[in-house]
């Protein structure tokens, strides 16, 4: 298993530049996830690393080694496609089989290993099933099998739970991380999906328009958000336009926000589950009186929409039964926004 | 470096095939086309519209070109009928033996139309078995009927060709959604409202289909006009007397206004096809075919079923039959009384009389080679690739289409009666190798077609993920290249070369004494009045396509 170096990779399709100046670290058995909106160049990024697409600057380093002038078949990196890719001429057994067989095996070898895989990605007994004979997920552990049995030192994961349904995909989520540290692998995996990435990944990067904006582990990210786009696209935020002075956050010009010392900025970021909602007043630090619009029930959790002014406030309260039933629509509450949730952009 | 060299290779064998495969199809398709046009237009003093102005202004060419299209248009009309009859026939209603017609009904197109001609001829002629019988029956002294001219050439066209139109109603009809039919009968639609309002709007795209490919054979069918045409001439039968007297301009003239009027009916119909193909929606609920309760009306319907088997089967089985009999013992009776294998037996040991089989045969393969070499590199620029003139080439592919066999034999002559510089500055006209040449000239679009399909099938991802697990690109082609896209191109290939072993049109127009084939021995056979050899050798090509058709249907599953 081996650490993946990017170094200023740039790619161009005729004049629309794709990936701009793309330079990434993946350390040794890292399970590291490209994040972002369809169409910022997660995939053309990722078949870059493999060697199925050229790039116009910028060098891939494979445990310290440069492979950009390697061919696909030569960068001992495997991948999961997005449909799979699974040859429809061969059965489980061979699909799994084939990257065994071009290294040239011996036949009893092949046998045991591809048995053990069948093993690991709970399939054993499927060995001659046809692939169309397949469910969803089951091709999906067949494409796994595939990619790994040949032991690669990365494998690339192309939104490989994006074909299934939504039950399923849960599952595929947790097989395919315990997949993963089973086999100690270096994994890229790519998705539009921050749930997906959040739940799953070591370290995240996120990705908008070709660039890089952020990179760190899901916490990291989740909590200190460096720009508005990551605070937007990862979870969900309440995100203002601010003009900042003497640590005041100043929004529509006449609600004032006390912020910790010396942030500098044009927007703030609060998660709607840190902002406290009650009855009475507190008289604590920002705190405001505002109004509910909307209630919405989401099971585990309860929203509500608020306005403060024109300024419209998410917040979420968890349905225990504490909160439950707790306020109403038009009922005029109190809010509290701590100064420590409010990250400043 | 490695990677500027590699660049290079495959830039330098790209420009190769693409120069290869526009070479062909300009030197053998469009630069003979071309020619015979110029010699329509040229005499002695330069381009006239000369041979034109002569043709048309002789009465009987008029009827000629009347007759050819009323031909057509009839054959459209007939076919129609019977094929979309069949098809709801066959889809519409829940019989057990529905699968068997089904297969039936479709045979037809696996056999050569010269072979069914000589059958019906043996069955419904003069001396046919059927008319005799009748004869016999009745105790007639006249034909109850004469199996000749107009209306026997439709006869046999209803039968060979209804299959078009059988076909894509078929599918069609698989498109109905049952649940409008639903909606139309809640609303209270009355049968007829449901038929034109639900039904007919679903095939009308089969239909327009349908009635291009059957126009064209129809105008462009060959060997019924020439065996029992006698005074009905059509263009086809025309353009073989003008070549048999050397009056090539003549001929140019004929294929020009063949081909011309070919192409206005398919522009037209192209045109209405386009007006007309809706959006098929998310499919909804299937059709189910309805079960037939009223024991009257299912004995109607047996009855029916009955007579389709026997008129299909009845040709087929004359072939099989009359290929028994024994030279020169059926002159005088109604039917024949001695049997034996003489008839293979010489076509097995005499020279003279195995050679049109074995000209048949190889010169089949030699145009199905050609059609492979042509054919898989078009089908794969034209399906995968993103090459700027692709649809100059797609053009190029599917012209032989709109050309009748005939026409295609006068460009070859045309073409190569004179140096050529598309096959170095060589005369084919009166060699071996121009009749393969123009039969593989007649498959080039079969086989693009059915390439083309299998090529879709063939995911860009798979050749990616083949590489990601260590496959050269020549593993990769071997494995998984080659296996996906060989079952289409295996059975274009079959369909190819079923379509040139029994091929008579081009044949008649271009075989010499080195190049014979089967075909025109077997018309040759029946005007010696020898019958059974004419049968066995008909019996030979059947075999031998319906051995390849199930050799093929085995490799597709
Ligand atoms: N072969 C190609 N030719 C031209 N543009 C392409 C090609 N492949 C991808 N693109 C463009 O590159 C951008 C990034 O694509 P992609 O990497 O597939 O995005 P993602 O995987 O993040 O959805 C998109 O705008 C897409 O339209
Ligand atoms: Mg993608």
């Amino acid at each position: 298993m081996g650490e993946v170096l990017l170094k200023n990779i740039r790619k161009v399709y005729g004049n629309k530049e794709v990936l701009k100046d793309i330079t990434l670290k993946i350390n040794k058995g890292e399970f590291f996830t490209f994040l972002g909106p369809s169409g910022c160049g997660k995939t053309t990024l990722l078949r870059i690393i493999a060697g199925l697409e050229s790039h116009q600057k910028g060098k891939v380093y494979l445990k310290g080694e440069d492979i950009s002038h390697l061919s696909a078949e030569k960068r001992k990196v495997g991948m999961v496609f997005q449909n799979y890719a699974l040859f429809p001429n061969m059965t489980v057994f061979e699909n799994i089989a084939y990257g065994l067989k071009l290294k040239g095996l011996n036949k009893e070898k092949i046998k045991n290993k591809v048995q053990s895989y069948l093993n690991l990605v709970n399939l054993s007994g499927y060995d001659n099933r046809n692939i169309t004979q397949l469910s969803g997920g089951e091709q999906q552990r067949v494409a796994l099998a595939r990619s790994v049995i040949t032991e690669p030192e990365v494998l690339l994961l192309d939104e490989p739970l994006s074909n299934l349904d939504a039950r399923l995909r849960d599952k595929m989520r947790l097989e395919i991380k315990e997949l993963q540290k089973k086999l100690g692998i270096t994994t890229i995996f790519v998705t539009h999906d921050q749930s997906e990435a959040l739940s799953m990944s070591d370290k995240i990067a996120i990705f908008n328009k070709g660039n890089c904006m952020q990179v760190g582990d899901p916490v990291d990210i989740y909590k200190n958000p460096k720009n508005s786009f990551v605070a937007q696209f990862v979870g969900e935020t309440n995100l203002y336009n601010v003009n900042i002075s003497n640590n005041d956050a100043i929004i529509n010009e006449n609600i004032i926000l006390k912020l910790k010392d010396g942030k500098k900025g044009n927007h703030i970021s609060i998660r709607p589950q840190d902002i406290m909602i009650y009855k009475t007043k507190k008289s604590l630090v920002n705190e405001f009186k505002v109004n509910i619009v909307h209630i919405q029930f989401n099971g585990a959790t309860i929203e509500y929409i608020c306005k403060l002014n024109n300024l419209e406030i998410k917040i979420w309260v968890l349905n225990n039964t504490f909160n439950h039933n707790a306020f109403n629509t038009k009922e005029d509450v109190f809010i509290h926004l701590p100064k420590e949730s409010i990250n400043v952009l | 470096m490695d990677r500027v060299i590699r660049y290079l290779k495959n830039d330098i064998l790209k420009h190769i095939i693409y120069i290869g495969v526009f070479w062909i199809l300009i030197g053998f398709v469009l630069y003979p086309a071309f020619n015979t046009f110029i010699s329509s237009l040229k005499s002695q003093d330069g381009l006239t519209l000369k041979y034109y102005k002569d043709f048309f202004s002789n009465k009987n060419n008029i009827t000629v070109v009347i007759n050819t299209i009323k031909l057509g248009i009839a054959t459209v009309l007939v076919c129609g009928v019977i094929g979309t009859g069949l098809a709801f026939y066959v889809n519409y209603f829940d019989f057990p033996y529905n699968n068997i017609i089904n297969k039936l009904l479709l045979t037809p197109i696996m056999i050569p139309g010269v072979i069914i001609v000589i059958a019906f001829i043996q069955l419904y002629g003069e001396s046919g078995l059927i008319t005799s019988t009748i004869e016999l029956l009745f105790n007639l002294n006249k034909h109850p009927y004469d199996f000749k001219g107009f209306y026997g050439i439709l006869f046999i066209h209803a039968y060979t060709q209804y299959v078009y139109f059988y076909l894509n109603v078929s599918v069609s009809i698989g498109y109905i959604d049952y649940s409008t039919i639903e909606a139309a009968k809640n609303l209270g639609a009355s049968k007829l409202k449901i038929f034109t309002s639900v039904i007919l709007p679903t095939i009308t795209p089969a239909l327009a289909t349908s009635s291009i490919l059957t126009f064209m054979s129809g105008i462009g069918s060959f060997s019924a006009p020439n065996l029992l045409g006698h005074n009905y001439k059509v263009l086809s039968t025309q353009i073989l007397l003008a070549k048999t007297n050397n009056y090539m301009e003549i001929a140019s003239v004929q294929v020009m206004i063949l081909l011309f009027t070919g192409l206005v009916f398919l522009t037209l119909l192209r045109h209405y096809e386009r007006s007309t193909k809706m959006e098929m929606s998310v499919k909804g609920k299937a059709i189910k075919p309805v079960k037939i309760k009223d024991p009257k009306k299912r004995k109607i319907y047996m009855a029916l079923a009955g007579f389709i088997i026997l008129t299909i089967i009845l040709p087929i089985l004359t072939i099989f039959l009359l290929s028994f009999v024994k030279p020169g013992t059926w002159m005088i009776n109604i039917y024949p009384k001695e049997f034996g294998l003489d008839n293979y037996i010489k076509i097995f040991t005499k020279s003279r009389v195995f050679a049109p089989f074995k000209n048949s045969i190889s010169m089949s393969l030699w145009a199905t080679f050609f059609s492979l070499i042509l054919g898989v590199p078009c089908a794969y620029i034209i399906n995968k690739t993103k090459f700027k003139a692709k649809g100059i080439l797609e053009l190029l592919v599917i012209l032989p289409w709109a050309m009748p066999a005939s026409t295609i034999a006068i460009n070859m002559i045309n073409g190569f009666n004179k140096p050529n510089i598309f096959v170095g500055n060589n005369i084919l006209v009166g060699t071996y190798i121009l009749l393969p040449l123009a039969y593989f000239v007649g498959i080039i679009p079969l086989m693009v077609k059915t390439t083309g399909v299998s090529l879709n099938n063939l995911n860009n991802t798979l050749i990616d993920a083949s590489k990601t697990l260590g496959a050269s690109w020549k593993n990769t082609f071997k494995k998984i290249i080659i296996p996906i896209i060989s079952p289409g191109i295996i059975a274009g290939a079959v369909l190819g070369f079923i379509r040139c072993v029994g091929e008579y049109t081009t044949s008649a127009l271009l075989y010499g004494v080195a190049n014979k084939p089967i075909s025109i021995a077997m018309v040759n056979a029946l005007y010696e009045f020898e019958i059974g050899l004419s049968m066995a050798y008909g019996v030979l090509i059947i075999v031998i396509t319906s051995l390849l058709a199930s050799l093929m249907l085995k490799l597709r599953k």
